[in-house]
């Protein structure tokens, strides 16, 4: 339970940990203290919606602040 | 003095053809809309253009004899015809409150799809404080100028109410040279995600209402200086400002919301 997403719909919390995961990646590197992000989203994401952002993410065409 | 000869204030129309030609105009427009989308021809757009035009300009040509000419515009109709004015103006905002709502639902909560901010990712929005300001400028000034028109008018000073007038409709032509300019030099079009439809789809209608009531005021000033308007009854010149004023208002809250705040 995260406080700061408090409604129903998680859209946000799922969003918001994936570009973080990706954005902890590219400002850090491959360390460990980014799989907690990489956890969140894998729990609570879609899985249309992680492979479909990731496809993007390799074409460059991700929307997100990465 | 009752110049009607009746023993009423209103005022009963002779038989007029344009009413028809009219809704045949309109009909042969929007076929004629529909024959372009589907087969690429201009033809029946192009003729329903023609009967909707020569049908304006001989109604409100009749209407102005009616009143300016014939005197049957009495107090009463001249209320009658402030009513119509208020209530068109309404409705047109009723119209521009659709695209405004469209324009908040895309914004205030923007989807995964473009990223989930506003502007979307990768769109180049305008600096408001560059020509977008300078087009607010113009077109609040425009409001000073038409004032200025309408007490030139109620005081006699008809050279003010030409040069005033002029100005006017000046600026509104360059209002609409400036923003065609900026349309032009888009880093984004209609096609471009949400933005570029909500973008488009406001500031397009209101720059078609800008020509539009460019166009009513140049009428207005054509009228004034065939002396029509007298200092107590110009109504014709009264809705062209309130239609002016209500563009400007619009302009506004487009300046505010979609330009600054949606940058």
């Amino acid at each position: 339970m995260d406080p700061r997403y408090p409604n129903q719909n998680q859209t946000r919390a799922c969003y918001d940990n994936y570009c973080d995961y990706y954005k902890c990646k590219r400002l850090l590197g491959d360390v460990d203290d980014c799989t907690i992000f990489k956890r969140y989203f894998e729990t609570i994401c879609p899985n249309f919606w992680i492979s479909q952002w990731d496809e993007q993410r390799s074409k460059g065409a991700f929307p997100g602040p990465i | 003095m009752n110049y009607n000869n009746n023993n009423h204030p209103f005022h009963l129309v002779d038989y007029s053809p344009w009413p028809l030609t009219g809704a045949i105009g309109v009909m042969t427009l929007v076929t004629g809309m529909i024959k372009w989308f589907h087969e690429f021809n201009l033809n029946l757009l192009m003729l329903g253009y023609l009967i909707v035009i020569l049908t304006m300009y001989q109604w409100w040509r009749d209407i102005c004899r009616e009143s300016t000419f014939q005197g049957k515009h009495t107090i009463k109709v001249s209320k009658g015809l402030r009513w119509g004015m208020i209530l068109f103006i309404m409705s047109e905002v009723f119209f521009f409150l659709s695209f405004f709502w469209a324009f908040f639902h895309s914004s205030l909560s923007p989807n995964i799809e473009i990223g989930m901010m506003w502007p979307p990712m990768s769109i180049i929005t305008f600096n408001p404080f560059q020509i977008p300001l300078l087009n607010t400028i113009i077109l609040i000034s425009s409001g000073v100028t038409v004032t200025w028109t309408h007490h030139s008018l109620m005081e006699n000073n008809f050279s003010q109410a030409i040069q005033s007038l002029f100005i006017t409709i000046t600026l509104g032509i360059y209002f609409s040279i400036i923003q065609s300019y900026e349309y032009f030099e888009a880093s984004f079009t209609i096609a471009d995600c949400i933005y570029g439809s909500t973008f488009f789809m406001a500031t397009g209608f209101h720059g078609l209402h800008v020509i539009i009531g460019t166009i009513f005021l140049f009428i207005c000033f054509i009228r004034l200086l065939n002396y029509h308007f007298s200092n107590i009854h110009h109504f014709g010149f009264e809705a062209a400002a309130w239609y002016w004023h209500f563009v400007d208002v619009v302009w506004l809250f487009l300046y505010i919301f979609v330009y600054w705040w949606g940058k």
